[in-house]
């Protein structure tokens, strides 16, 4: 039997094996949030049904919730009724609820890690497939559908089949401008968005080290879209050190036997995987992606790619892609006006994507014809950058400064990308009409998204430094 | 959940590689308090531009009128967990989509709604695609799940896997959760010992 972090963590959590290789897994922590948990609790409820462990359940308010100063204004047709339901839901159950007026409210992959729900070692199940976030945590955690979460309500356990395990690691060191954005649009350009089906992606290196915890959550965020539904991580020393102190994390003596636990089961795992990547990111420039799919990226310099050259599948879906986006092979990003620029979503909306983001910003404007916004992570990000003064370097420069959600990322709150615009963001989809009816996507990290604000259209900010 | 064992039905190809499930569903109607009704929404804005139909859109054309299986490109219904796009894929009336491969969400959703994915080879799924258009949905197609079996009209048949657990809870149209409380002993026995073990993990009640 192999000895790996995965498999340790795996075996940790099985409460039975159940025929055909299922296991059923003990769910540590649960999570449901606003657009569909309303959903999850009123089918539990028509099957007679209660909530078997309503301390170890949470909700989030943040798909549908207003972005807008005092979260005032219309959102969507429908939304404030399902977070009405959701909020009822959660109090009739004793599920603690982030909800509207929380001044802890964010988005629940962010709200998860930072309130400490998420730990080493813990198995982490919501309702939603940016689970594998909080894997950078050391966390067993995955994304599920409203069918699962209802079955982990009643039972506290969830059915699941091993995956498979794709160590993915990154070396060398990082140049200037490459981050955890980069990385990860890296590796699903070069295993595409089914690369990583049936695998969970285990990420390590020295490449991969040298990030901050939050920016490995940006690589397990996105595990997804490379195809994946987990992302694991083997907690360090600078893991613990993230956790300690968060509102749910263990205190006093729970946290020392906590701590010798996550170290005695971090030390010493296999370090092999049923498959191998590597990359080099010392060669890596800032990625952005051209089209409509995760997989279609580019070094920010480099040009449109033709898809003369690629296979059949590929090649009718880059030709689909460059009309999406309204370019020819050959292109450079840089010649196209952009008039929106997103910086939010679970995957770069925390304090430390807002601090790099407002060092291209600060004592500059945001160009002509260009709506910038910042939508910060949490609640607690939000009060965090007000402090520092990152709020108003945002404000000075012209951006929109809002309160914490999904916001356009999702585009099911009233924000949105107007037809057929252009938008740069920092979120994980730039899938067709994600963001808005015909809105033009491009991924990319929060300094190129605020130096794009900047600049009106997609530029190298460190252009000139780089050897 | 409704018992799966089998159906022939009329079919429809929708080839393209790689579709996700914000296609299959958009925005306006994923806030819905009921999963059901939401086959209006199944790919809508291909099926309709600026209010207009779109013809050539396969769930368009003309012999394309209640289908029972949807034949689809490889990684079929990837992005999202929303579990809308099961629920509107039964409710525009399909039993069974037959694919090459799935979006891993899709798969798991389709299993406990009583949905049945087929993976099939690429050039089978492809094969029973071009049967189908060109017999314009005259050849019907035969799903057996007991047998794990997909068969043309005029032939030819071609067997599939399924793991025995979906199998086994499609066939009898069971209640999962009802199966799982079974353990209820186990998940018990399990909390209990582990609790001394890691006791952060069982928050208490007046948190
Ligand atoms: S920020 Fe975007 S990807 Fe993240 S949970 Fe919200 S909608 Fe999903």
């Amino acid at each position: 039997m192999a000895d790996r972090y995965l498999d340790r963590l795996w075996d940790m959590h099985v409460v039975a094996s159940l025929p055909g290789g299922v296991d059923l897994i003990h769910v540590d922590r649960h999570l449901l949030h606003d657009l569909t948990g309303a959903l999850a609790f009123s089918s539990l409820k028509a099957g007679g049904r209660s909530v078997r462990h309503p301390e170890l359940t949470w909700g989030v308010v943040d798909h549908l919730i207003s972005s807008k100063k005092d979260r005032v204004g219309p959102t969507i047709e429908g939304g404030p009724g399902l977070i009405e339901a959701f909020e009822q839901h959660t109090a009739e159950s004793g599920v603690r609820l982030f909800g509207p007026a929380d001044r802890d409210q964010g988005i629940v992959h962010i709200v998860s890690a930072e309130q400490g729900i998420a730990l080493p070692g813990l198995s982490v199940l919501c309702i939603d497939s940016h689970a594998c976030t909080v894997g950078a945590l050391g966390a067993l955690a995955w994304g599920i559908g409203v069918s699962e979460a209802e079955h982990i309500l009643a039972t506290q356990t969830i059915r699941a089949t091993r995956p498979k395990l794709m160590r993915v690691e990154f070396n060398g060191k990082l140049p200037q401008g490459v981050g955890g954005k980069d990385l990860i649009l890296a590796l699903i350009a070069r295993i595409g968005t089914s690369g990583g089906r049936g695998y969970a992606l285990e990420y390590d290196g020295d490449g991969f080290r040298a990030l901050s915890v939050e920016d490995r959550m940006t690589l397990c965020n996105m595990a997804i879209e490379a195809g994946s539904e987990i992302a694991i991580v083997r907690p360090d020393e600078e893991t613990f050190e993230y956790c300690k102190g968060r509102a749910y994390a263990p205190k006093g003596e729970d946290w020392d036997k906590a701590l010798a636990t996550w170290r005695a089961l971090a030390d010493g795992c296999e370090k092999t995987g049923d498959e191998i990547v590597t990359i080099d990111v010392s060669r890596l420039t800032p990625q952005v992606t051209w089209g409509t799919s995760p997989q279609q990226v580019i070094g920010i310099d480099d040009p449109v790619p033709d898809p003369a050259g690629a296979d059949d599948r590929l090649r009718s879906q880059m030709e689909r892609a460059l009309s999406y986006m309204g370019l020819k092979p050959g292109d450079r990003l840089s010649d196209f006006p952009i008039q929106h620029v997103f910086i939010g979503s679970c995957t770069n909306a925390r304090i430390g994507d807002l601090r790099r983001a407002a060092l291209h910003v600060k004592g500059r404007k945001v160009a002509e014809g260009v709506r910038a916004m910042v939508v910060p992570g949490s609640g607690r990000i939000r009060r965090q950058a007000e402090e520092e003064g990152l709020a108003q370097i945002f404000i000075n420069a012209g951006f929109e400064w809002r309160e914490p959600g999904c916001s356009m990322c999702a585009a099911v709150n009233g924000d949105m990308v107007g037809v057929g615009e252009r938008c740069v963001a920092t979120s994980n989809r730039n899938f067709e009409g994600r963001q808005g009816e015909r809105a033009r996507t491009h991924l990319a990290s929060p300094e190129i998204a605020a130096a794009a604000a900047v600049a009106g259209r997609i530029v190298d900010p460190w252009r000139e430094t780089r050897q | 959940m409704t018992p799966f064992t089998e159906i022939r039905g009329k079919a429809v190809p929708l080839m393209m590689a790689d579709i996700d499930t914000d296609q299959m569903i958009t925005r306006e109607f994923l806030i819905t308090k009921s999963r059901k009704g939401l086959g209006r929404g199944l790919f809508h804005h291909w099926r309709f531009v600026d209010g207009k139909r779109v013809e050539n859109f396969p769930f368009n054309w003309d012999w394309a009128t209640d289908p029972q299986i949807l034949i689809a490109g490889p990684n079929f219904a990837c992005g999202s967990s929303r579990e809308h796009a099961v629920w509107s894929v039964m409710d525009y009336g399909f039993k069974a989509v037959i694919a090459p491969s799935f979006g891993v969400h899709f798969r798991r959703n389709a299993y406990k709604n009583g949905l049945l994915p087929v993976i099939l080879e690429a050039n089978e799924v492809e094969h029973l695609a071009e049967a189908v258009t060109q017999s314009r949905g005259k050849q019907l197609i035969h799903v057996s799940l007991p047998q794990q079996t997909v068969t043309l009209d005029d032939g030819p048949s071609y067997r599939f896997e399924i793991e025995e657990e979906p199998k086994a809870a499609l066939l009898e149209g069971l209640d999962e959760i009802g199966l799982t409380l079974r353990h209820t002993t186990a998940i018990d026995a399990f909390q209990k010992n582990d609790a001394p073990l890691r006791p952060w993990v069982y928050l208490r009640n007046d948190r």
